[in-house]
């Protein structure tokens, strides 16, 4: 796992129940505010390979806005079709007001 | 930046060429939700960042006397448009590529450098292949490979299209627009290849309109390029014509391919018969789409496609869609497409023989791209792409 | 022998239907196009839960939000006129059609196939009383036994709310394209299935069997779940013309395949010529699940429907077999998609369409393997065939591979008859017409041969009719 230096961006920036897309470790990344606790997930949808970000939160559901299939963002897991594959999703480190977020980077 | 003086051209061609910046600089960008642009991000080509300079490759041509006398002519476009402006006209003005295209048309026709034109007079048989090589200047940003090839009836070429790049190490965008005119009963062996370096972002597209009876044997050979994009349209549109198309494609690293090919039946008893062969390694990918289109009128056609890749690793990825559209029944027309692993009983074979396990798969993929190996006419270019392939592998 | 002789017997009085009481306080106003009231006032006379409705009401607002398909044929598409449709309560209902209102090509389709006269007024919707509801409920008893619950989609969500809320939506959500979004808001009749564990369904269900006031609705909602190991096969359709007034029928199958089990699903769609027809077909199946899909399609102006299967889980299999006929002024636009999540998983696809006068049959297909799906096999087998030059095909199939071991193969051909075959059978004393139905036949016959005997019996008498109406 890599830790990124520098933070992808700040809690302040992802609005409560929403997301916001960044682009650190080299990936578009989703960071998502459920009652204050940020998470991260890979911003495209397995099903479409389209965006992911664009969608809404619903709890902890993130719902691609073309087909509606939903992830949670706690692990990338699927919750509705018509997505079967998971996203991935990285450990996020908060310090202060900044996110970090662990990208690991493959081969 | 490196402001590269546009040369001097004539009269009609520079007018051309400011029409051409003026519609590059007023047409919007296509949609990203088009077909053709849904899989491969135009945004990789830069162009917003296209400005006053010119393309910078340099196509070194030239002849050999004896075909020179033969009435050949290879120049530079710039040069022919002051010499044959008659010939390059017509093929100059017209947009070929599309509105999908047409941002990248404009800007190749706007900016591109010297250029390539040969012309094969009715009746000649040039029986040496004729080079027209694209080499990318190490310093330049952008360049705008430009080629027009006019063969005329009855005659015989064999062309070699290369594009290669100078130096590695520097971003560069290749947006290159290759025309091919082959004339009733003419003949000709077109090779294409690309071993552009990795941070280049490639674009190509060749439009061949083939008369009667004509005859076009293509190979395309794409090694290079970290993202490649190509349209390859062939338009058989006079009775009797035929083209055989071959294509290798090799994927490594991160590597990105988007071939297309076209297969256009318009008039009757034509013919088409399309290979095209990608193995794909590490986490590469391709996207191979063809359309074999047969109107109404072209009756008595027959038309074939194959499309086989070979994954070599979990993270590499062939996608692949072969297309059909048929409206008359008087057809012979199929399809094919393969995706899979190298073959493991030949692979356990060659294993059983003292082979690694590495060393055979190679030897596989190097079978499995023989048809297309074994037809490359120039020793040197043979060499050239070997070697591009060996260290690929 | 009719397969129509288990046709049961519908009840479409609206007292013991909608369960209304006091009559007098409510006025039946047909009302065309949609807005918010409809969909509340379908909910509401069903006497829905409350979570029901709130899923009708989402997707109605998905439905308005979402564009118009911009593939496919557009030139068609876009000329539904949503605000013309009657989404529920129909003028007709109450008023009989008699049978004049019929048209006469359907009813001589009806007499040359030979269906009885009952039956032709109830297939033709002129008549909604059948007398089979002894054999209804004989064929029910024997499901009772089992386990097996076999009812109308709106039945089910009455008697087994729970197992309906856990699967309604899972497999197409209603943001999965506008007419899966309309279907959710509007839907009404279709089947509900649910297999319990190890239970084997012996004999084929069939849409007929189902008691529902409408024999084949508008907006079909079906949903049919296999618990382990356990097998069934269900028929819709009918080979015999089925006409109907209303011009869009948008209906949303789901499967649920779960481990071990097996589904079967048989469509044959016959809608006379002035219908759209677009359906959404998805099923997933579990480990070593094992899904068909058999689908023919004759009738209708426009067919969109790509029956799908997800391959969740590992060992699971699917197969698709679709069949098109696309004759004067019709476009069937079928296919099947393929999608491997897991791995030692296979599918087979095999599309056959025929075209003729002008009729226009597309393949559009999607195979699709996920890395972490390795060791998967699929093959994909397109014929289509033309026997005409004003006829077309198209073939759209997609690849998208990756994965170790992943081996796909594609194979598709386009062609018309070929003269010697023509001649060799012509030489043995066969009309021109009467070789080429034989071919047609021949072409057909891997569809056929997996359908009930009754139905290939009555679709190759279709065919034959069809073949007739072509030559001289």
């Amino acid at each position: 796992m890599t830790a990124t230096r520098t933070p992808a961006a700040k809690v302040s920036e992802v609005p409560r129940g929403g997301m916001k897309v960044v682009e650190t470790g080299g990936l578009r990344i989703a960071l998502c505010n459920v009652e204050g606790r940020i998470y991260a997930i890979e911003d495209v949808c397995t099903h479409d390979d389209g965006p992911l970000g664009e969608g809404r939160l619903d709890g902890f559901e993130a719902e691609c806005p073309r087909h509606g299939a939903r992830f949670d963002v706690r692990s990338g897991a699927v919750t509705r079709m018509p997505a079967v594959v998971p996203v991935r999703s990285f450990p996020v480190r908060i310090e202060g007001d900044s996110i970090f977020v662990e990208v690991q980077h493959g081969a | 930046m490196p402001a590269t003086a546009m040369p001097e051209t004539a009269g009609w061609l520079a007018k051309a060429r400011e029409r051409a910046w003026s519609d590059f600089k007023r047409l919007p960008p296509p949609a990203r939700t088009v077909e053709t642009w849904r899989r491969v991000d135009y945004s990789r080509w830069r162009l917003n960042l296209l400005d006053g300079q010119a393309g910078g490759c340099s196509t070194a041509v030239s002849l050999d006397p004896a075909v020179l006398k033969q009435g050949v002519l290879l120049t530079t476009i710039e040069e022919a448009a002051s010499r044959r402006p008659e010939l390059l006209e017509p093929h100059l003005q017209a947009a070929c590529a599309g509105l999908d295209y047409a941002f990248l048309e404009t800007a190749n026709l706007a900016r591109f450098k010297g250029g390539a034109f040969l012309y094969v007079p009715k009746g000649v048989r040039v029986e040496k292949p004729i080079e027209i090589p694209f080499l990318q200047d190490a310093q330049a940003e952008f360049s705008f490979p430009r080629a027009l090839i006019l063969i005329e009836e009855g005659a015989e070429a064999t062309i070699v299209e290369s594009h290669l790049s100078q130096t590695a190490g520097r971003k560069a965008s290749s947006v290159a627009f290759s025309r091919l005119v082959i004339g009733a009963g003419a003949r000709v062996r077109y090779f294409y290849d690309q071993t552009l370096s990795a941070e280049t972002v490639h674009f190509w597209h060749q439009q061949a309109d083939l008369g009667r009876d004509a005859l076009l044997q293509h190979y395309s050979v794409l090694l290079g390029a970290g993202v490649h994009k190509s349209e390859l349209d062939v338009r058989l549109s006079g009775q009797g014509a035929r083209s055989e198309l071959v294509g290798l494609l090799l994927g490594s690293k991160s590597q990105q391919f988007d071939p297309h090919t076209v297969q256009w039946h318009q008039a009757s008893k034509t013919s088409s018969d399309l290979l095209f062969r990608t193995a794909l390694k590490d986490r590469a990918k391709s996207i191979y789409t063809g359309l074999i289109r047969i109107e109404k009128e072209a009756t008595g056609c027959d038309a074939f496609q194959q499309n086989n890749n070979l994954l070599l690793s979990n993270e590499a990825r062939a996608d692949s869609t072969p297309v059909l559209e048929i409206l008359t029944n008087d057809v012979r027309c199929k399809h094919g497409a393969t995706v899979g692993p190298v073959s493991q009983d030949e692979l356990f074979y060659l294993c059983s023989r003292g082979l690694s396990p590495e060393e055979a798969a190679k030897i596989l993929v190097m079978g499995f791209f023989e048809p297309i190996l074994s037809k490359l006419p120039l020793d040197h270019q043979k060499e050239r792409i070997l070697g591009e392939i060996e260290a690929r592998l | 022998m009719s397969s129509h002789s288990f046709l049961q017997d519908l009840k479409t009085d609206y007292q013991s239907k909608y369960g209304f009481h006091d009559e007098e306080k409510y006025v039946f106003k047909a009302k065309k196009g949609l807005d918010r009231g409809v969909v509340e006032d379908i909910s509401k006379r069903k006497g829905e839960p409350a979570w029901m409705l709130e899923q009708r009401l989402k997707a109605y607002e998905i439905f308005l939000s979402k564009p118009m398909p911009t593939w496919g044929n557009t030139g068609l598409l876009n000329a539904i006129h949503f605000d013309e449709i009657y989404y529920y309560l129909k003028p007709s209902d109450g008023a009989a059609r008699t049978w004049e209102d019929v048209p006469s090509d359907i009813k001589n389709t009806f007499d040359k196939l030979g269906i009885p006269e009952a039956e032709r007024k109830f297939l033709a919707g002129v008549t909604a009383q059948y007398d089979s509801e002894a054999v209804y409920h004989q064929i029910n008893k024997e499901l009772e036994k089992q386990g097996v619950i076999f009812l109308d989609m709106d039945a089910g969500l009455k008697q087994y709310p729970d197992i309906v809320k856990k699967y309604f939506g899972t497999v197409i959500p209603a943001m999965d394209n506008k007419f899966a979004a309309l279907n959710t808001a509007v839907w009404s009749g279709g089947s509900f299935i649910y297999v319990p564990k190890g239970a084997k369904v012996a004999l084929p269900l069939q849409a007929y069997f189902r008691i529902n006031a409408e024999k084949a609705g508008q907006f079909e909602r079906t949903l049919i779940i296999a618990d382990e190991g356990s097998s069934v096969h269900y028929i819709e359709g009918c080979t015999a013309p089925t006409w109907s007034a209303d011009a869009l029928h948008s209906a949303v199958v789901e499967l649920v395949a779960l481990k071990g089990s097996h589904i079967r699903y048989t469509t044959i769609q016959n809608w006379a010529n002035n219908v759209y027809n677009l359906v959404t077909k998805r099923a997933v199946a579990y480990e070593d699940a094992f899904v068909e899909w058999v689908d023919g399609n004759l009738g209708s102006k426009l067919t969109m429907k790509f029956p799908a299967v997800v391959l969740a889980g590992k060992g699971a299999r699917a197969e698709i077999l679709s069949c098109a006929f696309a004759g004067k002024g019709q476009h069937q636009d079928t296919g099947a998609k393929l999608t491997f999540a897991a791995p030692h998983t296979s599918g087979t696809i095999t599309s056959k369409s025929i075209s003729k006068d002008g009729g226009r049959a597309s393949y559009r297909g999607l195979v699709k393997t996920f890395p972490q799906a390795h060791d998967v096999k699929v093959n994909v087998r397109c014929d289509a065939l033309l026997l005409d030059d004003v006829s077309r095909s198209d073939t759209y199939p997609t690849m998208e591979v990756g994965g170790d071991r992943a081996q796909i193969g594609h194979e598709a051909s386009v062609f018309k008859i070929g003269e010697e075959q023509l001649f060799y059978l012509q030489s043995r004393g066969l009309t021109e017409a009467e070789a080429t139905t034989l071919i047609v036949n021949g072409f057909f016959e891997c569809f056929t041969k997996e359908l009930p005997l009754e139905y290939a019996v009555e679709l190759n008498r279709l065919i034959q009719l069809e073949m007739e109406g072509s030559v001289g």
